[in-house]
This record gives C-alpha cells, sequence and structure tokens, in this order.
C-alpha cells in the first residue's frame, strides 16, 4: 500500500521516530524500534536535542479542532525535512486504516482514482476532457509558438542584418528578391523543422528510457486525439509561412535590426492576442470570440491548432480555415516581397506610410 | 559601335522628386565607360534601374540587348556604392558562398579567388574573417566577389571610394588589365582625376539630365577653346577680365575671358613677375568641364 510503502522509505532514511500523540490517534500497533513514543513534547525533544532521535512528531490534543500537527527536526535540508510532512500524514492515514477491517473497503481507500470526465454535447457527441486532452493542444502550441515565433525572428534578423550591413544590394544584383525570399524561407524552414524532429526524437528517447510505466499508468497515449495531429502541423506550416512572410516585410522596412524588432512587436502582439482570452478560448473553443479570432490574419493559424486540438471541428471548418490560411499566406508573402524590394536599398531612413501604401497599391 | 549597354530616355521619379529625366546613352564593348555626376546626381539610382533593383518610370535600358535578367548576372560584375560585407565569415568562405550563388563549380571559385587575392596582395588574410581586415582590404573583397566569375561586363559604383591613393591606383590598374582582356568597364564616379586618365568615353549628369556625352577629348573639346596649362613659381596674379584660373599647387589651368588671346593672358602674367616653368595650350580639362557643368545650374 501506498503509505506504507512511504513509511518504509522514510524508515531507511532516519534511525529514530518519536511520537507525542495527546489526541491517541496513532495506533499502538505502527510502534516499533524505529517508531516509538513519549509522553511529553519536552522529553521528547530533550531527546532531540540529545540526538536520540532524528524526529518528534506531535499531535496536540486539540488536533480535530486545529487540523494541525507538529514536526520537530534537528536536520534543516528543506528537501528532507518536506518529505517528513507526508510521513506524519502517513502515520495518521495508517492509523485510520488499521481499524478497518473490510479489505474491500481498505482497498477502495488507498486507490488512486481517474476519473474520466465526458461532457455530452447538444449533438449528442460525447468528449472526453481528461488530462491526457490537453496533450495533444499543449504540445501543438508549443510547437505553434517556438516554430512560428522563434523562427520569424530569425527571419527578421536575417532579413534586417543583410539590410544594415549593406550586402542586400550585392545580393539583389545576383538573386531576384523573391528567389531571396524563398530561399531564406526553405532554408530557415529546414533548420526549424530539422530542430523540431530533433525535439520530438529526444522527447521520444526520453520516454522510452525514463519511467515509462508510471507515464503510460498515468496517461492513455492510445486515447489520445491523434487524428487533430496532421491538420494541426498544416495550420504550424502555414501560421510559421504567414509570420515568416510578415517579418520579411517588417525586416526590409526597419533600418536597422534593432528598428526592425521594434516594428515586429506589433505583429507579435496581434498574434498572441488569443492568449489574453485563453480561458474563454477553451471553455468554448467554437463561441463568437474563437470564431472572430480564427478568421483574423493574424491569429488565424494558431485559433485553428488550438480550436482542432480542443474541439472537433467539422470538415469544413478545416476546409474553409486552410483555404484562407493560404490566401492569408500569399496575401503576406505579396505584400512582403513589395515592402521588401521597397525598403532593402533604403538606407537610413525608414519608407514614408505614403511610400508604404503606394508601393502596396501597385501592381 | 558595339553597345553593351543602351540607355534610351530613361526616367526615374521618388514621388514628386525627380531623379533623372530623359538620360541616353551607350557603352560600347572592351571600353571604360564613366558616369560623372556630383552626389545625388542620379547615378547611383540609374544602375539600380540598370540593373533591375529599381524599375525605371520611363525609356529603355538595355544590356547585350536585353532588359537586365538573372540570366545576365552570370556575365556581370556589380560593385555597388553602398559597401556591405558580411563580416563574421572568412575570406575564403565569402568567395566560396557568392560562387555558390552565381552557380560557379567550388574548385573555379577558389582558384579565381585565391588568384584574385593574390594579385590584390590579400593571400596572406585568406584565412581571417572579414571583420579582421581593414576598409580598404574589405574594398578589395568586394571588388573581387564582382570579378570572381570573370564578367564581360563590370558595373562598378564609386569604385574609389574611400580608397587611399596606393589602393586607388591598384584599382586603375587592374580596371586598365581588364580592358585589355576585353572586359567592358561602366563605373560611376565624382573623382574626376581619375577619370580622365582612365575613361574611353563618358557622360557627365547632373540633377539627372546629361550634361555632356563622348569621348573624353570629344567632351573637353566640346567646353570651348583651349585652355592654358601652365606650371609656375611664385604667386599667380588673379585678373576675371582677362581669364578665370583653377589651381592646384604650383600648376594651374586659365579659361581665357571669350575674346581675350592667350598670349595677352601670358603677357600679363609675365609683366606680373611670375616665373613660368611649363606652358601648353589645351582643352579644358575634364575636372574644369565637370565644374563648369555641373555648377552651371545653381
Amino acid at each position: 500500500m501506498r503509505d506504507q510503502k512511504k513509511l518504509e522509505e522514510l524508515n531507511e532514511e532516519i534511525n529514530q521516530i518519536t511520537v507525542v500523540d495527546e489526541a491517541t490517534i496513532i495506533n499502538e500497533n505502527l510502534y516499533n524500534e524505529i517508531l516509538d513514543s513519549e509522553q511529553n513534547l519536552d522529553a521528547a525533544l530533550d531527546r532531540l536535542q540529545k540526538n536520540e532521535t532524528d524526529i518528534v512528531l506531535y499531535f496536540p490534543d486539540n488536533i480535530l479542532e486545529t487540523n494541525s500537527y507538529k514536526i520537530f527536526t534537528n536536520n534543516d535540508e528543506l528537501f528532507q525535512t518536506l518529505g517528513y510532512s507526508t510521513y506524519g500524514s502517513s502515520l495518521i492515514n495508517q492509523s485510520a486504516l488499521i481499524t478497518v477491517n473490510d479489505p474491500q473497503l481498505i482497498s477502495l481507500l488507498t486507490q488512486n482514482f481517474e476519473p474520466e470526465t465526458i461532457v455530452v454535447r447538444d449533438n449528442g457527441v460525447q468528449d472526453n476532457i481528461g488530462l491526457e486532452r490537453l496533450i495533444i493542444p499543449g504540445f501543438s502550441m508549443l510547437i505553434f509558438f517556438l516554430s512560428v515565433f522563434i523562427s520569424g525572428q530569425y527571419m527578421l534578423q536575417s532579413v534586417a542584418e543583410e539590410k544594415e550591413n549593406r550586402m542586400i544590394e550585392n545580393l539583389l544584383s545576383i538573386v531576384s528578391a523573391r528567389s531571396l525570399i524563398f530561399g531564406k524561407l526553405l532554408g530557415l524552414s529546414g533548420a526549424v523543422f530539422t530542430q523540431l524532429a530533433l525535439w520530438a526524437s529526444l522527447s521520444i528517447l526520453f520516454l522510452a528510457i525514463g519511467n515509462s510505466e508510471s507515464i503510460s499508468s498515468a496517461i492513455s497515449i492510445s486515447s489520445l486525439p491523434w487524428q487533430t495531429v496532421p491538420i494541426n502541423l498544416v495550420f504550424i506550416l502555414l501560421g510559421f509561412l504567414f509570420f515568416a512572410a510578415v517579418m520579411t516585410g517588417v525586416g526590409g522596412v526597419g533600418t536597422s535590426y534593432k528598428d526592425s524588432q521594434s516594428l515586429s512587436s506589433i505583429f507579435v502582439i496581434l498574434s498572441v492576442l488569443p492568449i489574453y482570452f485563453i480561458t474563454i478560448l477553451i471553455s468554448d473553443p467554437n463561441g463568437v470570440v474563437a470564431q472572430i479570432a480564427s478568421y483574423f490574419p493574424f491569429t488565424s493559424a494558431m485559433m485553428f491548432v488550438l480550436r482542432n486540438s480542443i474541439s472537433e471541428l467539422s470538415a469544413l471548418e478545416i476546409l474553409v480555415g486552410v483555404t484562407i490560411n493560404i490566401i492569408y499566406v500569399l496575401i503576406a508573402g505579396v505584400l512582403a516581397e513589395k515592402l521588401f524590394k521597397l525598403g532593402a536599398i533604403m538606407y537610413n531612413r525608414k519608407p514614408k506610410i505614403g511610400e508604404i501604401l503606394h508601393v502596396l497599391k501597385s501592381n | 559601335m558595339n553597345s553593351i549597354i543602351e540607355i534610351s530616355n530613361f526616367s526615374k521619379s521618388f514621388g514628386k522628386q525627380k531623379a533623372v529625366s530623359d538620360l541616353s546613352f551607350e557603352v560600347g564593348k572592351g571600353e571604360i565607360f564613366a558616369f560623372l555626376g556630383t552626389n545625388g546626381s542620379g547615378k547611383t539610382t540609374t544602375i539600380r534601374c540598370l540593373l533591375s533593383i529599381y524599375q525605371p518610370d520611363k525609356g529603355e535600358m538595355l544590356i547585350y540587348g536585353q532588359k537586365y535578367n538573372f540570366e545576365l548576372s552570370k556575365n556581370i560584375g556589380y560593385l555597388p556604392e553602398e559597401r556591405g560585407i558580411y563580416t563574421r565569415v572568412g575570406v575564403m568562405e565569402l568567395f566560396m558562398y557568392f560562387g555558390s550563388l552565381r552557380g560557379i563549380p567550388q574548385k573555379e571559385t577558389k582558384d579565381n579567388a585565391l588568384n584574385y587575392l593574390e594579385r590584390v596582395g590579400l593571400i596572406e588574410h585568406k584565412d581571417k574573417q572579414i571583420s579582421q581586415l581593414s576598409s580598404g582590404m574589405q574594398q578589395k573583397v568586394q571588388l573581387g566577389l564582382a570579378l570572381q566569375h570573370s564578367p564581360q561586363l563590370l558595373i562598378l559604383d564609386e569604385p574609389f571610394k574611400g580608397l587611399d591613393p596606393i589602393n586607388r591606383q591598384l584599382f586603375i590598374d587592374l580596371f586598365r588589365e581588364l580592358r585589355q582582356q576585353g572586359t567592358t568597364i561602366l563605373y560611376s564616379t565624382h573623382v574626376i582625376d581619375e577619370a580622365q586618365k582612365l575613361t574611353d568615353r563618358l557622360v557627365i549628369i547632373d540633377k539627372g539630365k546629361s550634361k555632356a556625352y563622348g569621348s573624353t577629348k570629344e567632351v573637353r573639346k566640346s567646353q570651348g577653346s583651349e585652355n592654358m596649362h601652365l606650371s609656375f613659381i611664385g604667386e599667380l596674379p588673379k585678373n576675371p577680365k582677362l581669364f578665370k584660373s583653377t589651381q592646384t599647387n604650383r600648376t594651374a589651368e586659365l579659361i581665357p575671358v571669350k575674346g581675350v588671346k592667350p598670349t595677352t593672358i601670358l603677357k600679363y602674367l609675365i609683366d606680373n613677375n611670375l616665373e613660368i616653368i611649363n606652358y601648353s595650350l589645351d582643352y579644358p580639362s575634364l575636372n574644369e568641364v565637370f565644374i563648369s557643368l555641373t555648377n552651371s545650374n545653381e
């Protein structure tokens, strides 16, 4: 049994425990050569000072009113003393369990139950909302943030630094702006997704060599909604391409990497807006807020990843989501190329709003 | 003339500001052609439009008979005015990177780079980081990048900018060697002394408009009668009724006022005790032409 196991583990680390049980709640059968008792606290503390005992557990007579007991020890190591508190609680639990004779009842009292919460939707669909339901959304969002925002920053740095160190014009005489942007995107995608693959491999390796039994007992891997993963990956890729395009345009317009970073913060804030409404979005993934955010260019991909992970999107919604995100990527790509061409060789000054609007309107 | 570059009626504006108006010139095969103008006169804009970095508003800009495309870039070397270079990479690494962008085989890139570094005296720096090189050395590396694929046409925007006299001469010698090998060079500058020594033909622009175009001699000849070039000891007397003068140490170019004969001026100088060491009559120097043309509208 779990409490018994804890007691045995602690007993291995300490030589003597003394109990002062004014409330008479500890069962006498639990005392042994390691666990003894004292009638009063002073005597017990005296023994503690003389190192005749390692811990004094003091259960006062009003323990039921105060819900509190004291542990005295001469060991000031934080993590060990934290363990002593579980020792006292385990002792109380064991004392209570000894009085129960029914083995089935003891089993019920000592087992860890894992409730499974199922939400029955209006349409009769049953959604499992156990802890494991958060694994796929959690990982998806983590990958989204890592790939989209971190790599977006890499893209920004790459464009802005080349502009800052005046390499751009040299490069543009050899390759077209479109080829240069596309090449950067391709290289960056390769780097980011290799990085992600490496992290995923390490995680799998870690799970394989770690305590996989305890993980599999806590999480039912097979019950995870794996079918959502491919769709999430599609939205992550689209979000990555969209954000990289935005950062290309911003990098082209800024006068330096630092300046471009300041400019990019506007778009980063726009993109992470859903985080501020995360509780609303999780509690109602198909509500008005979620719907609006799903079609706003800067939050669309992230919202579809989130909604696809925590609720069941219809095939039509997924199709519309993918289509609209492809359109956003194409528009962002075209605008980014125009801004890049406008600003890439505009040194020491940013293009004026009028110039930006003019170039965005031009064919 | 077998033209490599043909620019006709080219205009470009930025917003309401007219950068270049109705500019036309041609660059012949194997010649060194200077594109002269003051700062902000439209030289860089013209070159950028020629290379399709900017789009021209009007006119035609052809290289080898076609609008610039990236297929042509295999045969063109370009040195931009805005000098830029990756500073955290090695010299050879940079050559290899640009070589791969141009699709040159690695061995060829390496051999060409080593030959070039040897020629410009940078061979012992080949393994250094760019950031460890002086600005002059970095400029040599940049020129090397423009030359690494042995282009038939070189477009150089202010190639002498920021160079000390020794490196300036090195670049001049290098350009002459390239001309002998058949390379066509179009370069922009406002350093006129080098242009007179180096250039076969030229165009002078001011505020985006062409002011003079032709061979160096033609342009000089077109800008007035023969000027007096003299070297002397003493102080050059001034007489605006007879001549204007441009003086450099103990040499001067005197531009006679219309109707005044050189002999009259010579007499005036001798009467004012100027010891003349050398004297010749020649067309106005390119420097004088440049100053008179670019000052005339101000």
